[in-house]
């Protein structure tokens, strides 16, 4: 039964076609992991030449036209510059970088950091948003965070994926630096017992006699086994139950986040094709229509806009560092972020010794999303690595504060968490986690000393001692 | 906190968020929200939109009965240096606002580059024109201040005497938001901001400041909202209920409590 009037136009004449509620038109570009529509008001075009493109690109997707988007384009409504179809400049559907945010199925794009992902809430970055991170002191721990950031959206882009093009992510850094994306980590391959397995497989993988010969059996029956227990082990811990979002990511967007090696440099390294500068030796009017120009020449492309060490007195003149000079260049960066938030998102980083308060909270005003990173001064490290004598790897390097995050401050919710995570920089991964203040480790040459220390204190060390060794005789009952 | 202590949200003597008072007369009121940096006041712009729209905050206010009548039925409009239009129509289509029922001035868009080299006076005058001129309407102005920081030279006064006073004489109520800050700061620019903000409460007759919790981050509290009078003289028949409440903001919904 139908309800349409007489004489009412298929499609209206809005150019949003038709829809049941709760249900997503056939013809419009769905996500394909969570059908989310992609397109916004904004980019309406009455370009019909354009229009007919974009009616072309989706076939060429391998996917079926709607008939009813078809009808629209040829429909004639009595005012030529009704708008008939939207220009749909968004990115490819199978994007590898992009997944939906599990708390509000926003559209998000990794930051080269899991954890720090999982710590923003929505598992990365929602497009659309920005994020800066501070540091106190003189380290550069944000630099690191900022590397693994632009190296995420490059590794985007080498994606060897057949549901989705390549050339899909375009990296944008305001900064004089031209060598920094010489400077970008490459992917972590394993321990050097992991590549040595790796470089065993491909030896194995090749055509040769003896492999021909070796394929037989499998290969796991091949390796020397010391004992049947730990093949039974083996596969008892490859059926434990995984947490949903990790088997998510090793299923579904396995190539949404990657690891890397911050020792290592990423080869080859971008192209121009892959990442452009722009310096902040200009007006800002200079900055902000390069960059715009920028993010329309890389249509369908995920822009990652990214400022290494904001408001560096050797990279920023002295203009800037009055109000007048970094508001308005913050403040169009977040405007263009936000026009064009389908595919835009923004990260920076910055020194906050460098800028008085007052400023260093207009800037951050500027931001969806404020990180701070508190290093461990000399004492502080040296009690941790006191407290960690035997697990030297637990050793934290500072402090992550939490200021706001993108989405859930901006409607209203307070999280920031002041000393509640705690980060430390590896080789292979920069981890965070929340903070517990470690109880220290007595030594033998101490437990005399020990002695004199209050009762609850010899309380907790017994207790420690006592559950290492209930730990040891759990491992022996286990094992034999 | 159960459901039990749960309080509506009242900002007037006759239990009102938005008084129909304040349209009874000729005069032109203005209401300031302050809010610390973590604390964004974007749920009380939609409680008061939703106040004046649909007659009843439906955010957090409980009400069995049937939504009373409209008491408002001018135009709103929303002008906004840090939101986009799109922004307001994604939370406002969230509950059931009208989009028909206002407008929004999109000052962040492009705003840099449309106005960058023109003089202070001249960047003013073009956002007042874009302002619509209605005696009867609600104007509500998200962050003027940025103005100082991105306006070379603009003083507090010439942004209380070249835009704040213009627009409230060209509405029945402006509702200005506004950081918290503390009115004691020792750069210039601190303090031309921290006069802008003393000015704008001698102005207000209501000032709704929202701040978090002293002791820091809470699973259950998300912050306090203080409702006091502000410094302007009240010829209205309604005053200025002042109280303090608690209030919980999670995943698009507020709940508020008696402090």
């Amino acid at each position: 039964m139908s309800f349409r009037r007489r004489g009412e136009v298929l499609n209206g004449r809005e150019g949003s076609p038709r829809t049941i509620p709760g249900r997503v038109p056939t013809g419009a570009p769905r996500n394909a992991r969570n059908g989310s529509l992609q397109s916004s008001k904004n980019e309406i075009t009455h370009d019909v030449g354009h229009s007919q493109e974009n009616r072309v690109n989706p076939m060429r997707r391998g996917l079926l036209s709607s008939p009813i988007n078809s009808m629209a384009a040829l429909n004639i409504g009595n005012n030529p510059r009704t708008p008939n179809i939207r220009n749909i400049e968004t990115l490819d559907m199978n994007h590898p970088g992009i997944r939906p945010s599990p708390a509000s199925s926003q559209q998000t794009t990794s930051t080269g950091s899991f954890d720090l992902d999982r710590v923003l809430g929505h598992m990365g970055l929602p497009l659309g948003n920005s994020m800066i991170i501070k540091e106190q002191g003189t380290t550069e721990f944000s630099a690191v965070l900022c590397k693994l950031f632009a190296a995420q959206g490059i590794m985007h882009t080498r994606v060897e994926n057949l549901s989705s093009r390549s050339d899909n992510t375009h990296l944008c850094v305001i900064s004089a630096n031209q060598g920094f994306s010489k400077e970008l980590p490459g992917v972590y391959k394993g321990s050097s017992k992991d590549i040595k397995k790796t470089r065993i497989a491909e030896e194995q993988s090749k055509v040769t006699v003896q492999n021909l010969s070796e394929q037989a059996a499998p290969t796991r029956y091949n390796d020397l086994k010391i004992a049947w227990r730990y093949k039974l082990g083996d596969e008892n811990s490859s059926q434990q139950p995984k947490d949903n979002e990790s088997s998510m990511m090793e299923t579904e967007y396995k190539d949404y986040n990657h690891q890397f090696n911050i020792t290592s440099r990423m080869v080859p390294a971008p192209t121009p094709s892959e990442i452009s500068y722009v310096t902040p030796h200009q007006p800002t009017q200079g900055i902000l229509s390069q960059l715009e120009q920028i993010i329309k020449k890389h249509d369908n492309k995920l822009i990652r806009l990214i400022i290494p060490s904001l408001l560096h007195p050797a990279t920023y003149p002295p203009t800037s560092f009055r109000l007048s000079g970094i508001i308005p260049l913050l403040h169009g960066i977040r405007s263009l972020v936000k026009k064009y938030e389908n595919r835009c998102v923004l990260l920076a980083t910055m020194s906050s010794d460098l800028v008085d308060d007052f400023l260093l909270c207009e800037v951050e005003s500027m931001f969806d999303a404020v990180i701070d990173l508190e290093p461990f001064s000399q004492e502080m490290l040296q009690f941790l690595e006191k407290a960690y004598k035997s697990q030297p790897n637990k050793v934290q390097h500072g402090l992550l504060h939490i200021s706001k995050l993108p989405i859930f401050s901006e409607r209203g919710e307070m999280h920031e968490m002041r000393s509640h995570y705690a980060f430390k920089n590896g080789r292979k991964k920069f981890a965070i986690e929340e903070w517990d203040i470690p109880v220290a480790d007595v030594d033998d040459s101490d437990k005399e000393n020990s002695s004199a220390l209050p009762h609850g204190h010899e309380h907790a060390n017994k207790g420690m001692c006592e559950s290492t060794e209930s730990r040891s005789s759990t491992n022996i009952s286990i094992d034999f | 906190m159960t459901n039990v202590q749960r309080q509506d949200l009242v900002v007037f003597d006759d239990n009102s968020v938005i008084s129909s008072a304040l349209f009874s007369k000729e005069t032109h009121s203005l209401i300031s929200i302050a809010s610390a940096p973590v604390t964004s006041p974007f749920w009380l712009i939609s409680a008061i939109m939703e106040d004046l729209t649909l007659g009843v905050s439906n955010s957090f206010n409980e009400t069995t009965e049937s939504p009373p009548a409209k008491k408002y039925l001018g135009p709103i409009t929303l002008v906004s240096f840090i939101h986009n239009a799109k922004y307001f129509a994604n939370a406002f289509s969230k509950i059931k606002i009208p989009p028909s029922s206002y407008k929004v001035v999109d000052l962040l868009t492009d705003f840099v580059l449309k106005n960058s080299g023109m003089p202070n006076h001249k960047v003013l005058s073009n956002i007042l024109k874009s302002i619509p001129d209605n005696q009867s309407s609600v104007i509500i102005l998200e962050q003027p201040e940025i103005l100082l920081s991105l306006l070379d030279g603009l003083t507090s006064d010439d942004l209380h005497r070249k835009l704040i006073n213009p627009v409230m004489r060209r509405c029945k109520l402006l509702v200005v938001t506004t950081k918290l800050r503390s009115l004691i700061q020792e750069t210039k620019d601190g303090i031309e901001a921290s006069r802008f903000t003393a000015c704008t409460y001698y102005k207000s007759m209501a000032i709704l400041s929202l701040r978090p919790l002293e002791t820091g981050r809470a699973k259950d509290v998300t912050g306090c909202l203080r409702i006091t009078r502000g410094g302007s003289a009240n010829t209205l028949d309604c005053q200025v209920q002042e109280n303090e409440y608690l209030y919980f903001n999670q995943k698009e919904n507020t709940r508020l409590f008696y402090r």
